[in-house]
């Protein structure tokens, strides 16, 4: 009997591996970098099933190339990269891994939060570039976190996991969401709040929505106009729910103050990265990942 | 992660439902 084919679009987990091999035929592009897209249309031909990642677009143009495809799954807890109507209308289901990377992202977050308050990055740049010759009382002051105020847009299972961890550090709550999240103000005595609200009272703001129309750049020139001009904006979600450009104005506008800070802007353009404007913001790969 | 990504893979090759399918409708379309 013919053994089904998978085509996996990365290097992954042998784990992984071993559950495939024992069922069906595997090739995977053994590589820690996307696979070409004409590559990626000539592998699917002769696929039934398709593991692949954030990075692949899942489209009609791949799957009119993979006429035999039963299954697509996506190695990731958002599905923005497939086309998941024409997957329906031709029959195929669409796989995704939610839940398990909630803590981990809530730890990122977190890891972002707590260096872009405490300026992290600059203090270590400051002392491997020799500067640091001893302690004084202006130097790298940071902002404190215990006992201020997050907002956390989007409060599912990764918002509410990054709440648990501001009732540690004493911290008010608020949230803004499409729809009331009762157990997560049961439990962490969270606030539902509007979004000017959210933007205009929140010293940390974190992002964990998901990618759709009415979230694309949803931090826009606007947004960052209502936030404290001290704020900590960290965005563990899809980068383009942060308008760069916005972004890259709201950093130059600094001043004394330090200026909004954020994270995992996809691709963000070398200008950005390397403006000396923009020395208190993080950059960090998507990287909330496990085994 | 990835161990979860492949047993979707082995679901959908067995016609068995996904463990985590996010357009579950395809199964309602195919039975009726």
């Amino acid at each position: 009997m013919t053994r089904p084919k998978v085509y996996i679009t990365r290097r992954i987990p042998e784990r992984a591996f071993e559950v495939l091999r024992e069922h069906a035929e595997i090739k995977v592009w053994d590589s820690d970098l996307p696979v070409p897209r004409e590559i990626l249309l000539k592998e699917v031909a002769d696929a039934d099933g398709l593991l692949c990642l954030l990075t692949e677009k899942v489209n009609a143009e791949l799957l009119d190339a993979a006429p035999r495809l039963k299954v697509v799954s996506n190695m990731a807890v958002g599905f923005d990269n497939i086309d998941v109507a024409e997957c329906t209308r031709r029959g195929i289901p669409v796989g995704n891994t939610p839940g398990v990377l909630t803590e981990a992202t809530a730890d990122l977050t977190w890891a972002l939060l707590l260096a872009a308050a405490r300026r992290i990055r600059e203090a270590i740049d400051y002392v491997r570039e020799g500067r640091w010759i001893t302690w004084g009382p202006l130097l790298l002051l940071g902002q404190d976190v215990y006992g201020a105020t997050i907002g956390i847009i989007g409060m599912g299972r990764i918002g509410t996991a990054v709440a648990r961890r501001a009732k540690g550090f004493n911290m008010r709550i608020l949230y803004h969401d499409v729809r009331r999240n009762e157990a997560a103000e049961a439990e962490l005595g969270a606030a539902f709040v509007d979004m000017d609200t959210l933007l205009r009272e929140s010293d940390f703001i974190t992002i964990h929505t998901d990618l759709n129309p009415s979230t694309y750049r949803l931090i826009n020139r606007e947004a960052f106009a209502k936030m404290k001009p001290t704020a900590v904006l960290v965005n563990a979600a899809r980068g383009p729910i942060v308008d760069t450009e916005a972004l890259y104005e709201a950093l130059r506008r600094g001043g004394s103050s330090p200026p909004p800070s954020t994270s995992r802007i996809r691709s963000p353009s070398r200008r950005i990265i390397r403006s000396s404007s923009c020395r208190t913001a993080l950059w960090s790969p998507t990287s909330a990942a496990r085994r | 992660m990835a161990e979860i990504a492949a047993l979707n893979v082995l679901a959908g090759l067995r016609g068995e439902r996904l463990p985590y399918c996010v357009n579950p409708e395809v199964y309602e379309r195919a039975a009726g």
